[in-house]
C-alpha cells in the first residue's frame, strides 16, 4: 500500500477515535448533567410539596387536591403519599409520557434518578412521607436532540479535518512525488538530478540520490573528454583538426560497408605547390592557413549530417558523402568554398579538385590509389580545376530513373511488399540480443528484394520516408507479436525530429505493449546528438513501454556520451571505424576500454558493429564488451 | 466538632451534634427528626418568638415524640413544650440512597446546606 493511502487511513482513523471519542465523552456528560438536575430538582420539589402540607390541614380531600394540584402543573412521573408505615394514601401516576428519543437509545443511555422523599408532619406527629419522580421523559428528549446535535458537529469537524489534513498531507507528501519519480529514473539508468525538498527526511534522500547522479555525469563526462582526446590524438589531424588519413579511410569504408549505403561521391582537392606556401609565408601563417580550410570543411561537414572531411597528407583535402548527389554540383561547392579561402591570402596558389562516384564494390584505399593518380596527371597550370570523373555516366542513371523510382516506391510502400532482413548481435557467450533488421522492398511484385540502400536515399528523396519507417515499424511488431526473437530496427534523425513520427509511434508500441520489450529502437550517433532535445523527448516518451532504445555508430562524437547519463539508454553500439583491427590497434582498445567503462556506469549495454575477425572478436570480448554483430559474428549454437 | 471542643454553639449545631450522637449509637434514622420549632421564648423570660431547631424522637412511626432541646436539659414528650410550634421536619432519609454511603449529586456545589454539614460530618471521620 502506498504511503498516502496508509497517512489517509491513520488521519481517519484518529479523526474517528477522537471524534467518536469527543463524542461518547460530551454524552455521557450531558447525562450526567441531566441526572444531577433531576434529582435535585425530585429532592427539592418533595421537601417543598412536604413543607407546605406540613402546614395544611391533614383532611385527605385537601392532601389530594395538593397532590394533584403539584402533579398537574409540573412535569411528574410518579407523585405518592405514604403514612408512616409506609403504606399509600394516595399516589398520582403519569402513564402517558413518551420521549421522542428511540427505545434503544433510552436503554443504551439509561438516565438514573431516584425519587425524592421528604416527611410530612402533623403537628409533632409524623404525618408520612413523599415521594415524588420527575417525568425523565424531557431530559430524554433532550439528550437525544443533543446526542444528534453532537453527532453532526462531530461529523461537520470531522469531516473539515479531513479535508484539512488532506490538504497538509498534500503539502507534506508533495516532494515525495518527485523523490519517487527521480528514484525510479535512477534505476532505469536515468541519472537526473532534481532540487532538494524542504523536508529534512526528503533533503537529504535526494541529496544522496542527487550526488550519485552527479558523480555518474561527472565520471561520465571526464572519462567522455579523456576518450575524445585520445581519439583526437589518434584519429585527427593536429594542425586542421580534420580527420587523418587512416581514420578518414576507415569512415569512408564504414560508410561504404553500410546497409544504407547506395552510392556516394569522394571529392579530393590538392593545393598546388604547398612547399612554396611554407616557404614563403613561414611556418606559423601556413600552419594558420591550414587550419582556416580544416575550419571551412568542418563547418560543411557539421552543416550537412551526410559530408565527412578529412586531410589526406599535407595538400591533399577529401571530403566524401555517402548520398547519391551530382558530382559536379557538391565538386564545385567544395571547390568554391576552398578556393574563396585563397583569394586573398594565397592569390598564386590553385586547388585541383576531383569528385569520383563511390559505389558499394569500392574500398577507401582502391579509390584514393585511383584519385592520386589522377591528381598527378592533371597538370594545373594557374588556375582552380574541377574534374569529374566518370561524371557522365552518373547522370544518366539518375534522370533515367527517377520517375520510375518514385512510383515503384510508392507502389512497394502500398503493397506493403516489405521484409526485414536479419542480421544476428550476439553477446559474449553467443547468445543471441536482437536481430538489425533492416528494410527490404520489393519494387516490383514477385521482384527481386531490394536492400536498403539501393532504395533509401530515393525515400528520402521523394518524402516517403517516414511512411517507411512507420511500415517497418508495424511490421516489426506484427513479427514480434507473432513471436518472433528480438528486432532492432534504425530510426532516422528526420524521425525523431517529426512529432507526427513519434507520436505514431508511441502509440503503435502501446497497441503491442506486451512485445515492446522486445522492439530494439537505435539512432545514429550524428542525429541523436544534433538533435539531442528530440532525442531525449522521443527516449522519454518510449521509455514507459520498455522498448530499448540505443545509439548506433559511435565514434566521433565521443565528448558528448556525457550528456548521456540522464537519457535512460539500453545500449550503444560502437562504429566499425573503431572496431575494424581493433585486435592491433592499440589506441583504439584503451578508447573502446573507456566506452564499455561509460556506457556501464550508465547502466547501458555496449556493442560492437562490423566484426569480421575471430582476432577482434575475441579481442572484444577481453575489453569487456557486451555484444557485437557484423559478417564475423555468429550466434551460438544450441 | 467545633461546637463540641469550644463547648459552645446554637440549637442548629447543638441539634445535629446530638442527632450524630444518637445515630453513631446505632438509633436507626427514622426514628430521628430534625424539626424546625417555632419557640416562643417567653418561659426562658425573653418575651419574643425565635426560630429554633430541636432534636425529635419518634419509638414508633405514629408516636408522639420526645424532644431533646439546647434550651431546657430535660427531654420532655412533645405534648409539655407548649413553647414549640413544630414547622418542619427533616432527617438524612432521601438524601442518603439506599445503602449508599455517598451523595447522590456528585457535586459539592449543589448540595443543600444540610447535605453539606453531612458531609462535612463525614469527613471529619464519624461514621454511622
Amino acid at each position: 500500500m502506498s504511503l498516502i493511502k496508509q497517512l489517509w487511513l491513520a488521519i481517519i482513523f484518529i479523526i474517528i477515535l477522537a471524534g467518536g471519542g469527543i463524542f461518547v465523552l460530551s454524552t455521557l456528560a450531558a447525562k450526567n448533567n441531566l441526572e444531577t438536575q433531576l434529582q435535585m430538582k425530585n429532592i427539592d420539589n418533595a421537601t417543598s410539596l412536604a413543607l407546605s402540607m406540613s402546614q395544611m390541614q391533614k383532611d385527605p380531600v385537601t392532601m389530594d387536591l395538593l397532590l394533584s394540584a403539584q402533579f398537574d402543573s409540573g412535569h411528574y412521573k410518579y407523585i405518592g403519599l405514604y403514612d408512616p408505615e409506609d403504606k399509600v394514601i394516595s399516589e398520582k401516576i403519569n402513564a402517558n409520557s413518551q420521549t421522542k428519543a428511540p427505545s434503544w437509545f433510552v436503554k443504551l443511555i439509561p438516565i438514573d434518578v431516584h425519587a425524592g422523599v421528604a416527611a410530612i408532619q402533623d403537628g409533632w406527629l409524623q404525618y408520612g412521607s413523599l415521594k415524588l419522580e420527575s417525568d425523565s421523559n424531557f431530559a430524554y428528549d433532550k439528550l437525544w436532540e443533543e446526542t444528534l446535535l453532537i453527532a453532526l458537529w462531530s461529523l461537520l469537524i470531522g469531516l473539515i479535518s479531513c479535508y484539512v489534513g488532506g490538504k497538509i498531507l498534500k503539502s507534506i507528501l508533495n516532494p515525495l512525488q518527485s523523490v519517487v519519480d527521480q528514484a525510479n529514473a535512477i534505476s532505469e539508468h536515468r541519472f537526473i538530478t532534481i532540487d532538494a525538498p524542504k523536508t529534512y527526511e526528503f533533503k537529504s534522500l535526494v541529496n544522496a540520490m542527487n550526488s550519485l547522479s552527479n558523480n555518474i555525469k561527472k565520471n561520465v563526462s571526464e572519462e567522455s573528454a579523456r576518450l575524445n582526446e585520445l581519439l583526437v590524438q589518434t584519429n585527427f589531424d593536429l594542425i586542421t583538426g580534420l580527420k587523418n588519413y587512416a581514420f578518414f579511410e576507415s569512415k569512408v569504408d564504414a560508410s561504404i560497408s553500410h546497409e544504407e549505403f547506395a552510392q556516394g561521391v569522394l571529392i579530393t582537392s590538392r593545393l598546388s605547390n604547398l612547399a612554396a606556401i611554407d616557404k614563403n609565408l613561414g611556418h606559423e601563417k601556413t600552419d594558420l592557413f591550414l587550419k582556416n580550410i580544416g575550419e571551412i570543411l568542418k563547418a560543411e561537414c557539421d552543416h550537412s549530417t551526410t559530408l565527412l572531411a578529412g586531410r589526406l597528407n599535407g595538400a591533399d583535402f577529401a571530403v566524401f558523402s555517402n548520398q547519391q548527389v551530382d558530382c559536379y554540383t557538391i565538386g564545385s561547392q567544395i571547390q568554391n568554398l576552398l578556393s574563396k579561402s585563397l583569394v586573398n591570402a594565397l592569390p598564386d596558389s590553385h586547388f585541383i579538385t576531383t569528385t569520383i562516384i563511390v559505389r558499394k564494390t569500392d574500398t577507401a584505399k582502391k579509390l584514393f590509389t585511383l584519385v592520386n593518380q589522377v591528381l598527378s596527371e592533371i597538370n594545373a597550370g594557374d588556375k582552380n580545376i574541377l574534374h569529374v570523373i566518370d561524371q557522365s555516366d552518373v547522370d544518366n542513371r539518375q534522370d533515367k530513373n527517377e520517375a520510375e523510382w518514385e512510383q515503384q516506391l510508392i507502389s512497394a510502400l502500398q503493397g506493403k511488399r516489405i521484409k526485414l532482413g536479419q542480421f544476428p548481435v550476439s553477446g559474449k557467450e553467443g547468445q543471441l540480443i536482437h536481430y538489425e533488421s533492416p528494410v527490404r522492398l520489393q519494387l516490383i511484385p514477385d521482384g527481386n528484394w531490394l536492400p536498403a540502400g539501393e532504395f533509401i536515399s530515393w525515400a528520402y528523396k521523394f518524402n516517403l520516408i517516414n511512411w517507411l519507417d512507420q511500415l517497418v515499424l508495424e511490421k516489426a511488431l506484427e513479427l514480434l507479436a507473432a513471436g518472433a526473437e528480438p528486432i532492432g530496427l534504425n530510426v532516422s534523425g528526420s524521425a525523431i525530429c517529426n512529432e507526427e513520427f513519434v507520436k505514431a509511434t508511441v502509440d503503435l508500441i502501446k497497441q503491442h505493449s506486451a512485445v515492446a520489450h522486445r522492439l530494439y529502437l537505435e539512432v545514429p550517433e550524428k542525429d541523436a546528438f544534433n538533435h539531442f532535445a528530440e532525442f531525449r523527448s522521443f527516449c522519454n516518451q518510449l521509455k514507459p513501454y520498455n522498448c530499448k532504445i540505443g545509439i548506433e555508430h559511435i565514434g566521433t562524437r565521443i565528448s558528448e556520451l556525457g550528456k548521456l547519463h540522464d537519457v535512460g539508454l539500453d545500449y550503444l553500439k560502437v562504429d566499425v571505424s573503431v572496431i575494424k583491427g581493433i585486435d592491433s590497434n592499440e589506441a583504439n582498445k584503451t578508447l573502446l576500454r573507456g566506452l564499455g567503462m561509460i556506457a556501464h556506469s550508465i547502466g547501458t549495454l555496449i556493442i560492437a558493429e562490423g566484426v569480421q575477425t575471430e582476432g577482434e572478436s575475441e579481442t572484444l570480448i577481453q575489453l569487456g564488451i557486451d555484444g557485437m554483430t557484423g559478417p564475423g559474428v555468429k550466434l551460438a549454437t544450441p | 466538632m467545633e461546637t463540641i471542643g469550644r463547648q459552645a454553639g446554637d440549637c442548629e449545631d447543638f441539634s445535629i451534634a446530638k442527632y450524630i450522637f444518637l445515630k453513631v449509637l446505632n438509633i436507626p434514622d427514622e426514628k430521628l427528626r430534625l424539626t424546625y420549632v417555632r419557640a416562643n421564648m417567653a418561659a426562658y423570660g425573653v418575651n419574643a418568638i425565635r426560630a429554633h431547631m430541636v432534636l425529635s424522637y419518634y419509638p414508633t412511626p405514629q408516636s408522639e415524640p420526645l424532644i431533646l432541646d439546647s434550651l431546657t436539659p430535660e427531654i420532655l414528650p412533645a405534648s409539655q413544650r407548649k413553647d414549640l410550634t413544630p414547622i418542619f421536619t427533616f432527617n438524612s432519609n432521601g438524601l442518603w440512597l439506599g445503602n449508599s454511603t455517598n451523595p447522590k449529586a456528585s457535586s459539592t456545589s449543589h448540595l443543600s446546606k444540610w447535605r453539606d454539614v453531612l458531609v462535612r460530618i463525614k469527613a471529619d471521620g464519624i461514621e454511622y
